[in-house]
């Protein structure tokens, strides 16, 4: 069975408990799922600072945009221009559908951008999201 | 002949009384320091040559001395005239100081004079040459100093200098002829004229009569006309400034110009004043400051009014530069409201949206728990239905309020959208969603000139309404074009004519419970109006007839060209069905 790191960065509580319900129930992957609840904490995470030392280097971050301290699209900006982490593949994933979120979202260099919905439908869409990179994608250091 | 010379002399001797006249005038009317000198030496000119004329040529001596005495004091004051509005060096007065005053005493110890044509001495000999010589090299000074001030001059004041050159220089050349003494009549001919040639020169320069004002200003006119035309397009205070003092100075002829604000800060200048007061022109809360050359002996009535138009062409510029600068500022605060607004209803909706998304994922975990656990209830999963029903219907609420406030703000620019495929690919998806609905398109649709995401929303909102209003499921609905409108025709229950205008508004709703949030025509008016077109209900029976007017390609106004319409205007399709108003279907008292 292929498995995942996914780093997921959301403030929300119950966004939380969805998105890792979710990726629990995605079938034929086996997803590790780190959380944490602001950008700053990305950050750390992904730098591997304070608490997050001995954290694992992430084979996708799903990233919500808005957050207290940093914002979604304040990690994306540094992850991109960091040399270590630009390869790391992020995928936003926001409640948000304005079309200027979108384009600055892919501006700032996310690799997809998804959007929340029901419990259902979310469980849908990151089956196949999950699928695709895992199965479907070459991702840096570990080719399909 | 000798009555001629006589009489030519006697007019040259009359124009130079009128001119001493007219130069005391001139000096009553502008009071400066160089038309003083100026009274002053056509005055003694005056005296002098209006002795002769009334005593004739059997001149007693002392007036004789007299006459030579005015002659004498001619050039000393034509100096001081010329230094007034650009002084000459010291040692050039001083020498003419001396000059003169020895000469005077030399006149008064010449004691008597021979008659006309009686030989002279050599001591008066000496004399004549020693003063045609003062006279003629200050003369020469004054009158390039005069030709050489002209130059940069409005044309009106350079050539009033220059004619004053001229003339004080024919005037040297008369007096060099009488000076030899010569009765040949000829001679004292030539010499007339030239005195009279000198005369007009002096009254060009003093009294320019208006005709010939009228022709030395053309060149004037046409900047003036110029400037009137590129200031048409000044948008700002800055941009009236640059346009306007470059031609206040070359129109003016002024070494200088500056426009104030009101509260004394600089707007713009041209030029580089070397010092004194500048003219002050007050304006529509600014002050035009314009600084003479120091050059400018003959700043007149003239300069002020050329002066007097280019500060109403600048009023009138000032004035229309700051109506665009409070319509800026106003379309400023407006946009800045705007996106106040649209960043307030961006966080409001997402922060409602949040909640709602958990709301609604926790219920389909509990409808999901419900179904593996049979027997919880037989109520619960219309209850959970009717939570489901409702949050989606807050989401939407929340998504139609966000896109109202969005259209017309952040759209892209306009594309050419052919309005029949967009028909085409709208008629499939209501169909989907509304089984037994049919949507069709009929005969030719234009081509759209507006924003293609717009544009759809547009027709899926009205074509959807149709589908979904209509009272029925099998409700058909007509997309056409004739007249220069767009018409999306059903064959629905309609819409009571008095509540036309009423389905536009937000929230507005024909029946309370009626599905939907009151918001979609709304935004299709918004969508509508942005592009500068309408969209309205027309009375009909059997059905709702719905027209709307877009730009086109072919142009930016809202109409269209079609060759082909609906052939019957007043027949719905299907519009046989009786067009009794049903109850709208309501998804709510279903249950």
């Amino acid at each position: 069975m292929k498995t995942m790191n996914v780093l997921l960065v959301e403030d929300d509580a119950d966004q939380r408990f969805f998105i890792s319900t979710a990726l629990s129930e995605v079938e034929g992957i086996e997803i590790r799922v780190a959380v944490v609840e602001d950008g700053q904490q990305a950050l750390d995470y992904l730098h591997r600072r304070g608490a997050h030392r001995d954290a694992d280097r992430p084979d996708l971050v799903l990233l919500d945009l808005k957050m207290p301290r940093r914002t979604g699209f304040e990690v994306l900006e540094e992850v991109r221009s960091h040399p270590e982490l630009r390869t790391i593949p992020v995928s936003v994933l926001s409640s948000s559908e304005r079309l200027e979120d979108v384009e600055e979202s892919y501006r700032r260099g996310t690799n997809a951008y998804m959007r929340k919905r029901g419990f259902g439908e979310m469980a849908r869409d990151l089956q196949a999201a999950m699928r695709f990179w895992a199965c479907v994608a070459s991702l840096p250091g570990r080719p399909a | 002949m000798e009555r001629l010379v006589e009489t030519v002399s006697d007019i040259s001797s009359l124009l130079y009384v009128g001119l001493g006249l007219a130069a005391a005038r001139l000096w009553w009317v502008r009071r400066d320091e160089s038309s003083r000198w100026l009274a002053i030496g056509f005055g003694i000119l005056a005296v002098g040559v209006g002795i002769s004329l009334v005593a004739g040529p059997e001149l007693p001596d002392p007036l004789v001395t007299v006459v030579i005495l005015s002659l004498l004091a001619w050039p000393w004051v034509l100096a001081r005239f010329a230094s007034a509005f650009h002084p000459l060096p010291r040692w050039v007065l001083r020498t003419t100081d001396v000059v003169t005053a020895a000469l005077a005493v030399w006149t008064i110890s010449l004691g008597d004079l021979p008659e006309p044509g009686a030989p002279r001495s050599r001591a008066l000999l000496a004399y004549t040459v020693v003063f045609i010589a003062h006279w003629l090299v200050i003369s020469a000074i004054v009158a390039v100093r005069l030709w050489r001030a002209g130059r940069g001059e409005p044309t009106v004041s350079r050539r009033r200098m220059r004619s004053l050159a001229v003339a004080a220089t024919l005037l040297g050349l008369a007096l060099i002829g009488s000076g030899t003494g010569d009765q040949d009549p000829a001679v004292r001919l030539t010499v007339s004229l030239l005195s009279i040639a000198s005369t007009i020169g002096f009254y060009l320069a003093f009294v320019p009569p208006s005709f010939i004002r009228s022709a030395w200003r053309v060149r004037e006119e046409e900047a003036l006309y110029r400037a009137s035309v590129t200031l048409m397009d000044t948008a700002s205070r800055d941009e009236v400034a640059d346009v306007l003092l470059p031609h206040v100075r070359g129109v003016l002829g002024a070494e200088a110009a500056e426009l104030l604000a009101t509260d004394g800060t600089l707007v713009g200048r041209a030029g580089a004043p070397s010092g004194g007061t500048p003219r002050a022109v007050p304006l529509a809360g600014a002050t035009l400051l314009v600084w003479r050359a120091a050059a400018t002996p003959f700043w007149g009535t003239e300069e002020d009014r050329l002066l007097g138009r280019l500060a109403v062409l600048a009023d009138l510029s000032l004035a229309r530069a700051d109506l665009l600068d409070r319509e800026r500022e106003a379309r400023a605060e407006v946009e800045a409201v705007n996106d106040e607004l649209e960043t307030f209803v961006y966080s409001a909706s997402h922060d409602l949206k949040t909640p709602l998304l958990a709301l609604t994922g926790f219920l389909e975990l509990l409808d999901k728990e419900l179904r593996e656990r049979p027997g919880a209830g037989e109520r619960v999963p219309f209850y959970l239905d009717r939570m489901r029903s409702n949050t989606a219907y807050i989401e939407q609420l929340i998504a139609d309020l966000l896109e109202l406030s969005r259209v017309g703000r952040v759209d892209t620019a306009p594309e050419a959208v052919p309005l029949g495929e967009l028909v085409a690919d709208v008629a499939q998806d209501v169909e989907a969603r509304h089984p037994g609905a049919t949507v069709r398109a009929v005969g030719s649709l234009p081509v759209l000139w507006m924003n293609p995401t717009r544009a759809r929303q547009l027709f899926t909102n009205v074509i959807e309404n149709a589908a979904k209003y209509g009272g029925r499921d099998d409700v058909h609905v007509e997309v056409s074009a004739s007249g220069g409108e767009v018409r999306v025709l059903d064959d629905g229950v309609g819409i009571p004519e008095e509540h036309h205008e009423r389905v536009f508004r937000v929230f507005e709703r024909l029946e309370s419970g009626a599905p939907g949030t009151g918001i979609g025509l709304a935004v299709c008016r918004k969508i509508v109006s942005e592009v500068g077109g309408s969209i309205g209900f027309v009375p009909h029976t059997g059905g709702a007839d719905l027209r709307i007017s877009l730009p086109t390609k072919s142009g930016t106004a809202p109409s269209l060209v079609t060759d082909e319409g609906i052939e019957d205007d007043t027949q719905a399709p299907g519009a046989d069905r009786p067009p009794t108003a049903g109850p709208r279907r309501d998804d709510r008292t279903s249950v």
